[in-house]
């Protein structure tokens, strides 16, 4: 039976168990993942994956259960399961009912052919492209492609319901040079399809992130200094605070920073964020959020105002505003297990509207400044906005020019006044999971070293 | 079930794989989480499936299902093997340590399907309600999950397991706001446990508490940035022990030579102070388990005695190319996932002192309290972590809160720092990824330790 139909028969079952309000989503995946381990291909998989997840409302009380399919009872235990433990839950005092059918807002198409008809040969061949093309001296400890077909379908009692497939690919590799006291590199890629994957490119990439991690100095001392961000780095910074405070249920909850900030300014000039969810790039693509609303684009902050927080239903509900198509279960690097995910309120593609200068450009306007190339782990304290960051690999910049590396040593600062401080905004928009963003370069942010 | 795993490793051996298994699992997860007083979800999750996995020469196959059928299995047992055979990768063959049968259930007081929802229902209102102590307490959180595990292993070396994992986790969160200031404070408890968890947790004290911490920290004041004296909590200890020396200690690194840690068995890391372990057989441990995810049972791996440098933990493959036995450390994040060398319960090892004693020695330092998060570094050895705040110690007393701060450095410079060590273990319970994915349960910890370490304010 195909997932339209189990999805409108699971919530018409749910109703005939005593359920007032019903939503059944439900997942199928084929998921293709080549692993390479010491430039070698380790692993080559194939996962099939399917499952539903069921909401239901019982008089205002809701229960929630997830299985995977493998009988058709499935679907009748799981929304038994779900309207069981509705009966034992607690009135809620916000939900009313589950959004009602709406038309999307055009249409979208982010079935990329190459993944339909990849095999483990395509992925085999892709990932040993990328291994020649890192060359000697440099190897890939580690790596990984995958690709996946993904189709979901969503039914509720309130009329909404839609399919939609999509297909993402999604690359993550390291590569280091021999020897002792080694650099380490990195490079990801995410996209619905494999067409735009340079596995060429990847390659040269890697090989320098690696020889530059390698000669880096360690860092002494401590200087305030302009400093860019590349896409990669600054998504996960600013997924960690700005997606957090775009989250309407954290306004709501009184716990973040932008919860009275609408209309006011939380950045400056330079800060311009949008909510692309048709952007064609992205795997997270999709014409309908993940509980049936429709997706729009969306200004986020225009010339550092801010315009608007999102809201899955629920929390419109409790806000009493408008939903804003933004309830995500999905992820965009794996795709299995899709269906148990809890919900999270999120910008489908978080945009940072591309600037004109090239990197280049943002180096040679540096008296003194730093251009971060790998950090231990991007994150920000979502409340306060404080991050100190222990930088992998940077490079120096002195007069306009690379002047060499540096390592070992804390990247400090606050990414809420950080927003203040923007002086460029780079023209290498990248996509790195929910962002589509450029390098940035902010001023006055602090380098701390050991000594 | 094991029948028809019986014969998809069998199939796998007729296509020419030089090892396979196949796992069959089914995990059963319940939650209730309540936000402000409201309960915001009240669930129950099931997936289950089986994974084929067949090795030829160096490489591995992986075929998983959620369809379990006979006829399905069977061909993802050909596309396992198929799989491996289309890899490139050398390696030794695994040895056949011999056969085993097992049928396990978990060791736990008050089974989770023994265990009516409304009673955990209202022990996270109960958790919840207690953490409103002030009207500054803006928002809380309580979250109590359940996870129940069944394992079927068959492996081609006549193994034929079947056991049984139980974890619980009681999760606490308070949110505290004035003049524009907001911070927040956790706690956990959690555990290879049954509902004894929550019934031995007094509730109302843990909630409270919860509040009142939070408040305490709008008066906390940044830290100061620079190498400083530091005395660990057992969470950041932890961090320490799993995310450094932990990481790079998996065999799989070595192997690869990825790790800082390659060829220093036997070669000094640290004070004599300092001993480290990963343990899969503490009783109750949330990283606790009577087999690894290819059928070894779990060990107790000494990684460093007295700051001398031991050894690593392995999985079957790794083992076998280092010619040593497993440690029963090959694990999976389910059925759908890789195997691969992995930690359990990683610490270090008691010392003798009083965390009183330790301060008092301190003229100028910080004691840390609470981790936010940690990250891995096997190549370079380098240490980060984040903790949730800390206290400014000036003259043998605690003088000040510290909000959020970064602790960083080489690990073995930190470690070789080490002089004091308290006489108190603690372990954290928590979820592992390698890399970026592949989240294993485990623990972490130690006693309190005094090092130094470069520490940044936020």
């Amino acid at each position: 039976m195909d997932l339209e139909r189990m999805s409108k028969k699971t919530v018409h079952n749910v109703l005939e168990e005593g359920a007032k309000e019903a939503e059944a989503y439900l997942v199928r995946v084929r998921s293709l993942t080549a692993y390479i381990d010491d430039d070698m291909i380790k692993n080559l998989e194939v996962k099939l994956d399917q499952g539903l997840s069921v909401k239901v409302s019982l008089n205002g009380r809701l229960g929630q259960s997830s299985s995977t399919i493998f009988h058709m009872r499935d679907l009748e235990e799981c929304g038994a399961k779900a309207v069981a433990l509705a009966k034992l839950s607690r009135p809620d005092p916000y939900f009313k009912r589950f959004p009602g059918f709406q038309h999307p807002n055009g249409s979208l198409d982010v079935c990329s052919e190459d993944i339909v008809n990849a095999t483990n040969e395509t992925l085999r061949d892709k990932v040993n492209n990328i291994v020649s093309a890192v060359g000697e001296g440099v190897r890939i400890p580690r790596g990984q492609l995958r690709v996946a077909v993904i189709e979901r379908a969503l039914a509720n009692s309130n009329g909404a319901a839609y399919r939609e497939i999509g297909t993402m690919a999604y690359a993550h590799f390291t590569s280091m040079t021999n020897g002792v006291d080694p650099g380490e590199g990195c490079e990801c890629y995410y996209s619905s399809g494999l067409s735009a994957l340079d596995t060429e490119e990847m390659g040269r990439k890697l090989r320098a992130k690696a020889l530059n991690a390698q000669g880096a100095k360690h860092y002494k001392g401590k200087m305030t200094v302009p400093v860019v961000l590349p896409p990669e780095e600054l998504a996960e910074m600013l997924l960690a605070s700005v997606g957090y405070s775009l989250d309407g249920e954290n306004a709501l909850r009184h716990r973040s920073p932008w919860g009275e900030m609408v209309e006011k300014e939380v950045g400056n000039t330079l800060v311009d964020l949008q909510d692309r969810p048709w952007d064609p790039r992205s795997s997270l693509s999709c014409q309908y959020d993940d509980e049936g609303t429709p997706t729009r684009e969306r200004p986020l902050v225009e010339k550092g105002v801010l315009r608007t927080l999102l809201y899955d239903a629920y929390h419109a509900q409790m806000g009493g505003v408008v939903a804003t198509g933004s309830c995500m279960r999905r992820d965009p690097t794996d795709a299995l297990n899709l269906y148990r995910r809890g919900s999270a309120t999120l910008p489908i593609n978080l945009t940072w509207r591309a600037g004109r200068s090239s990197l280049e450009d943002m180096i040679s306007e540096m008296k003194e400044g730093v251009v971060i190339e790998k950090l231990a782990a991007p994150d920000v304290n979502s409340v306060t906005g404080g991050f100190a960051l222990e930088v992998r690999s940077a490079k120096y910049v002195r007069d306009g020019q690379v002047e060499g590396h540096i390592d070992q040593c804390l990247l400090v600062g606050n990414f809420y006044q950080a927003l203040k401080k923007v002086s460029a905004v780079g023209s290498d928009p990248t996509v790195h999971g929910n962002c589509i963003v450029p390098s940035v370069r902010f001023d006055d942010l602090e380098i701390v070293g050991s000594e | 079930m094991m029948d028809q795993l019986e014969r998809a490793v069998e199939r796998m051996r007729m296509e020419g794989a030089d090892f396979c298994d196949a796992r069959y699992q089914t995990i059963t997860t319940t939650g209730v989480a309540v936000v402000d007083a409201a309960v915001k979800r009240i669930s129950e999750d099931r997936m289950r499936g089986a994974c084929l996995r067949a090795r030829k020469r160096g490489s591995w196959g992986y075929a998983t299902t959620v369809d379990v059928s006979k006829d399905t299995l069977l061909e993802a047992a050909v596309k396992a093997v198929r799989n491996a055979k289309a890899g490139n990768s050398s390696g030794k063959l695994i040895p056949d340590l011999g056969g085993a049968r097992a049928d396990l259930k978990a060791n736990v007081q008050m089974h989770p399907s023994k265990v009516g929802m409304d009673e955990r229902v209202q022990a996270a209102l109960d958790l919840d309600r207690a953490q409103k102590v002030d009207p500054r307490i803006v928002n809380t959180n309580s979250m109590l999950r359940e996870e129940v595990r069944h394992n079927q292993l068959v492996s081609s070396h006549d193994r034929q397991l079947s056991w049984e994992e139980v974890r619980s986790s009681l999760m606490v969160e308070a949110v505290a706001s004035e003049a524009g200031r907001t911070e927040f404070f956790y706690d956990i408890r959690d555990g290879s446990k049954g509902f004894e968890l929550v019934k031995a947790t007094d509730l109302e004290t843990l909630g409270r508490n919860t509040g009142l911490e939070a408040l305490k920290m709008l008066t906390a004041v940044k830290a100061p940035s620079g190498l400083v004296t530091c005395i660990t909590d057992p969470s950041i200890s932890g961090l320490l022990a799993h995310e450094v020396m932990g990481h790079a200690s998996e065999a799989d690194e070595i192997v690869k030579r990825r790790s800082f840690l390659t060829d220093m068995v036997g070669k000094k890391v640290g004070s004599p102070l300092i001993t480290m372990v990963d343990d899969g057989t503490v009783p109750g441990a949330r990283g606790t388990v009577p087999f690894d995810d290819e059928g070894t049972p779990s060990s107790r791996t000494t990684i460093i005695q007295d700051g001398v440098y031991q050894g690593y933990m392995h999985s079957l493959e790794t083992a076998a190319e280092m010619g040593t036995k497993p440690t029963g450390n090959g694990r999976a994040q389910d059925f759908g996932r890789r195997v691969w060398v992995r930690m359990t319960n990683t610490f270090f090892e008691k010392g003798d002192q009083t965390l009183e004693e330790m301060i008092a020695d301190v003229k100028l330092g910080v004691l840390t309290d609470r981790m936010i998060s940690g990250m891995e570094d096997p190549v370079g050895g380098g240490f980060e972590a984040k903790a949730l705040r800390g206290f400014l110690i000036e003259n043998g007393q605690v003088t000040k809160m510290l909000r959020s701060f970064t602790l960083t450095g080489n690990a073995l410079d930190i470690l070789g720092t080490g002089d004091a060590v308290g006489k108190k273990v603690t372990l954290d319970g928590g979820y592992c990824g390698k890399g970026i994915e592949d989240w294993v349960p485990v623990s972490s910890g130690g006693p309190h330790c005094r090092f130094k370490i470069v520490l940044g304010g936020d």
